[in-house]
């Protein structure tokens, strides 16, 4: 039922345990995972040519996506689950729905909060978003 | 992991489907299932105590609840899971929070949609409610 699984983070402590129960179900179901993290760009939202109002240098952007992904994965046991880490960016839930869709992903694993304006919120903005637009299942974790 | 899974149903397609889901994971995890079906009296909302202002007869809401249950798993294999169905009056959100307190629920599975005023919105505020308020990871099927 689960092949591909997408675990969307923002290194947050939310993101770690939604990694752990993705890797969890991929060793039940013999999926591969793929950790995601995308780095906010304010403009992709509204759609923006990137290149026109670039404030942030693509080095950097790979710097803080590699911290984040590396950040998600200290301290867990990966075993011998297809892991592949990947950084994109843009609007965050436009970019995991994009993926979503590119990747064949059958289940989105996310945290319940995150960090952003709206950390300690009752759902993450992020993860309602995806939640209403997947076409595939999304388990929130806690 | 997930020892105890709990389905929310209202008999719809989406419940169906969760309740598939749900039974695929039960296979590999070797959970059991507990299909709750909650039938809504409003007064529950409230904390008035319903025995004022019955409108339903016990019977009829017994009689609705065994039929909704059976809707939700006709035509489902749910040979080799240990299964169990409930049947609890109340406002459904909070009933199902509960549940997953008393029953000891390590994860919930619901469908996007459901039947309701809020049929067809873009996620059923019955699920929007469980995911901010359950203590466990909440899977939502599309």
């Amino acid at each position: 039922m689960f092949k591909k699984i997408l675990v969307a983070t923002d290194a947050s402590e939310y993101s770690q345990r939604a990694l752990k129960t993705a890797l969890e179900i991929a060793q039940k179901y013999g999926a591969d995972v793929e950790l995601l993290f995308v780095t906010y760009i304010r403009e992709a939202y509204w759609g923006y040519n990137v290149t026109y109002g670039v404030l942030v240098p693509q080095e950097q952007i790979d710097e803080s996506g590699e911290r984040a992904l590396d950040a998600t994965l200290e301290g867990i046991e990966v075993g011998d689950v297809v892991l592949k880490r990947k950084k994109v960016q843009g609007y965050p839930a436009t970019m995991i729905l994009e993926e979503v869709e590119k990747e064949g992903v059958d289940l989105v694993v996310m945290g319940s909060r995150g960090y952003g304006p709206i950390a300690g919120s009752l759902l993450g903005s992020v993860s309602q978003h995806v939640l209403h637009r997947a076409e595939c299942p999304v388990l929130i974790v806690k | 992991m997930f020892k105890k899974i709990l389905v929310a149903t209202d008999a719809s397609e989406y419940s169906r489907r969760a309740l598939q889901n749900a039974l695929d994971l039960a296979r590999k995890f070797q959970s059991e299932i507990v299909l709750l079906f909650v039938t809504y009296n409003p007064e529950a909302y409230w904390g008035y105590n319903s025995a004022y202002t019955i409108e339903i007869t016990r019977e009829e809401i017994e009689e609705r609840g065994q039929l909704t249950l059976e809707e939700s798993i006709k035509g489902i294999d749910i040979g080799g899971v240990p299964f169990k169905k409930k049947m609890i009056q109340g406002h459904p959100s909070t009933v199902i929070v509960e549940e997953v307190i008393n029953e000891n629920i390590d994860l919930v599975v619901m469908g996007s949609h459901g039947y309701g005023p809020i049929t067809g919105a873009v996620l059923g505020s019955v699920s929007q409610r469980v995911l901010r308020k359950a203590t466990c990871p909440v899977l939502i099927v599309k």
